[in-house]
């Protein structure tokens, strides 16, 4: 599962990328770069590193194992979430996601707006869109502000997203280093790992897509497997750097550099993520590009798990008066 | 300090079984695997439905071709393959993995369905506009029936409100009983 790359030969290939780029030519990738050629490379690492991250001297409260199972899996440690959230997941990208959400997972309830908009025109919405579910329909609702249109569409049985969660395993790797947890769960019997290399693939990514909210569009927070997969699965490319208090969230940071496709893809070189030490979610990400813009991110704000999250609103049939139904051909 | 070491690693390094034919399998006592992709050649036994899909041929998608719809238009496409029949029990798990590798595909969430005994089911949802060029996940989906199943078909559909496209590609399939 793991690539078994040396970190600072791929920060090697991330320098040999920047300096291709300032000097224009492919053929300079061939080349080591001297330092006194980097000067503004090395202030690009300076500006991405924040400022306030504290630096623990001893093991960090999460291992990489640890963070890259829970942030595949969050929604194994969530019982209830609301919150805010901003979003530009590529640096292609034109717009910008928009939104708010309230999610019992306990009680199969999930409610969230968002609004996709033009960021070349600021009050240029493409859709605006809420979604109800109670776990045996959903609804989700479209308004179009630049035709005018509305249109709904219902998913019910089956077609509606829900979750079994006597169905999956935490099978989150314990720090081989914690003694205690390990004798513990030894004596009990229980199979256990202590690295996501024990773990078959197919295990790992049991919740992949089982996400019931219907709010995948704002999920890069709360649900962020696509990145988790595209940024960290390769070890050697990232490391666990500090951790930090957010939104009253104990939050452990992530500094990396991307893997040369999902840099491509995203547009983004390198990253910084603040990962909810307890669920994984992903409380802040940054992408940046070679000259340290951030040219992606996630931003949220005012997280609440628990008994702290929002009351989740419910669906009322008077939601989709001037709306028009979507029928599904199936 | 390990903050400081980063910074160091940093400055040090900044100044410093793909499947060529359509179909393939690979069957135990417990688990049936196979390949889909979505070239209706004659002899592939796939037959395609897609509402409003487009073809389009491009090197990097699986065998050079895929087919997109415009993302907010919550088109559906179905892989149909005679080989989804083939082996299934009244009770088994569906594990689905589709192959995503084009600028094209960006859609922010993209549902995916198993169609079987009559009803529609739920997988799981991918955001295309960020997945990894490749094989995608989703996760296990059980199904129990009192009769022996049957599956017609895989089917995908964008959510109504993503600016881009919806891309439908290969497809591998999985049961285990």
């Amino acid at each position: 599962m793991k690539f078994k790359h040396t970190f600072i030969s791929m920060l090697s290939s991330f320098a040999l990328l920047l300096t291709c780029a300032a000097c224009g030519n492919s053929e300079a990738g061939t080349q080591i770069a001297d330092e006194s050629s980097t000067p503004d490379q090395v202030q690009l690492v300076d500006e991405i590193i924040a400022d306030d991250v504290v630096v623990r001297e001893t093991s960090f409260e999460l291992t990489k194992d640890q963070l890259y199972y829970k942030s595949l899996n969050t929604i194994l440690y969530m019982d209830k979430l609301s919150g805010t959230t901003s979003i530009k997941y590529t640096a292609d990208d034109d717009s910008r996601i928009t939104g708010s959400f309230q999610f019992d997972y306990i009680n199969g309830l999930y409610h969230s707006e968002s609004t996709v908009s033009f960021l070349d025109y600021e009050d240029h919405v493409f859709s605006e869109t809420e979604i109800f579910s109670d776990s045996s329909e959903m609804v989700e609702l479209y308004h179009y502000p630049e035709t005018g249109e509305k249109k709904y569409r219902v998913f019910t049985d089956g077609m509606c997203p829900s979750i079994d969660r006597s169905y999956f395993v935490d099978r989150c790797p314990i720090n081989p280093e914690d003694e205690d947890t390990i004798a513990k769960v030894q004596a009990s019997g229980e199979v256990y790992y202590t690295s996501i290399d024990q773990i078959e693939e197919t295990e790992l990514m049991q919740t992949n897509g089982s996400d019931p909210t219907g709010a995948g569009m704002i999920a890069g927070s709360f649900c962020p497997k696509e990145m988790t997969w595209g940024f960290l699965t390769n070890f050697d490319n990232w490391e666990i750097t500090g951790t930090k208090e957010f939104q009253g969230r104990h939050c452990t940071v992530v500094q990396g550099i991307a893997e040369k496709d999902y840099a491509e893809q995203i547009g983004a070189v390198a990253f910084e993520i603040w990962v909810d030490t307890k669920t994984g979610v992903w409380m802040q990400y940054e992408g940046y590009d070679k000259e340290g813009n951030v040219v992606s991110y996630v931003y949220t704000e005012n997280l609440c798990f628990g008994d702290d999250a929002a009351d989740v609103p419910l669906f009322s049939q008077e939601k989709t008066n001037g709306y028009e139904i979507i029928e599904l051909s199936h | 300090m390990k903050y400081t070491l980063f910074k160091k690693i940093i400055s040090f390094g900044i100044t410093s079984v793909v499947m060529c034919a359509n179909l393939s399998y690979a069957a135990s006592a417990t688990t049936y695997e196979f390949t889909i992709d979505n070239d209706p050649t004659s002899s592939s036994g796939y037959t395609a439905y897609g509402n409003g899909f487009t073809y389009m041929s491009s090197s990097s998608c699986y065998n050079g071709d895929a087919r997109y719809s415009i993302g907010n238009a919550a088109h559906e496409y179905y892989w149909k393959h005679i080989k989804l029949n083939t082996n299934v029990q009244s009770s088994l798990t569906t594990t689905l993995q589709v192959y995503l590798n084009h600028s094209y595909f960006s859609a922010y969430r993209v549902d995916y369905f198993v169609c079987m005994n009559g009803t529609t089911n739920y997988i799981g949802w991918i955001n295309q506009n960020i997945a990894p060029g490749g094989w995608n996940y989703l996760s296990p989906t059980s199904y129990s029936y009192g009769s022996p199943s049957y599956v017609d078909g895989i089917m995908v559909m964008a959510d109504g409100a993503s600016i881009g496209y919806t891309g439908a590609d290969a497809i591998k399939v999985k049961y285990n009983w």
